[in-house]
């Protein structure tokens, strides 16, 4: 089971369309940096209702507050601080960054 | 001022992942304070600089956002946000923390016509 990180914005770069084209069932997904944008409602929503019922889907909340979508998060996003990310490194056998 | 030239500064991203918004509006301060003539351009990930509510404080970098209201002091006034950048991140204006001209890709367009010197960041 793999921890998959992405630390860029969705609509500038498409290291978040790589990470989902590839990332198993099992997986899950830790937003991070400018990534968190794509918990939001963006429209190119690439966290979609599917993706949210095959991955655990996480996002960093001193990122989330740094840019002004504590209120945004989509329903379905966990937030977690830094200790819930090193409990996730922890949780999976390895990680792999997106960036 | 008879021989100052007008300045775009064209935003294209997001806050804190670099440091082109802070560098920008450091750019920008001066080039108000030296009496350009000075307009600024929001659009793709740049539209996210002005969202409401930023606190970086957790992150340990400083809150920019907080130095757009200065703007207005310095009698920069001419701020656009394009709207299509703005659908695409499903934010209305009343999302952003100052007051801006929404204009479609088109009046970008024209906006970036008119310019003498461009600055992109």
């Amino acid at each position: 089971m793999i921890l998959h990180t992405v630390n860029k914005s969705p609509l500038q770069n498409n290291s978040l369309d790589s990470c989902l084209r590839v990332a198993q069932p099992d997986c899950a997904i830790l937003l991070i940096e400018d990534a968190v944008y794509a918990a939001t409602d963006t429209a190119n929503g690439l966290i979609s209702e599917q993706v949210l019922s095959l991955h655990k889907v996480y996002a960093l909340t001193p990122d989330l507050k740094a840019r002004g979508l504590l209120e945004r998060i989509k329903p379905g996003v966990e937030p977690v601080d830094y200790d819930g990310f090193v409990a996730l490194t922890e949780q999976f056998d390895s990680v792999q960054s997106w960036y | 001022m008879s021989n100052s030239k007008s300045f775009l500064i064209v935003n294209r991203k997001a806050p804190f992942g670099s440091a082109f918004a802070k560098e920008a509006l450091d750019v920008g301060l001066i080039a108000a304070a030296f009496g350009q003539k000075l307009s600024l351009l929001f659009m793709d990930d740049g539209v996210y600089q002005l969202l409401k509510n930023q606190d970086p404080s957790d992150i340990n970098q400083k809150n920019t956002s907080q130095t757009l209201p200065m703007l207005e002091m310095y009698d920069v006034k001419d701020i656009y946000v394009e709207a299509e950048s703005l659908q695409a991140r499903n934010l209305q204006s009343d999302d952003l923390l100052i007051s801006v001209q929404v204009i479609d890709s088109q009046a970008t367009a024209e906006l970036i016509d008119q310019q003498d010197i461009l600055l992109n960041f």
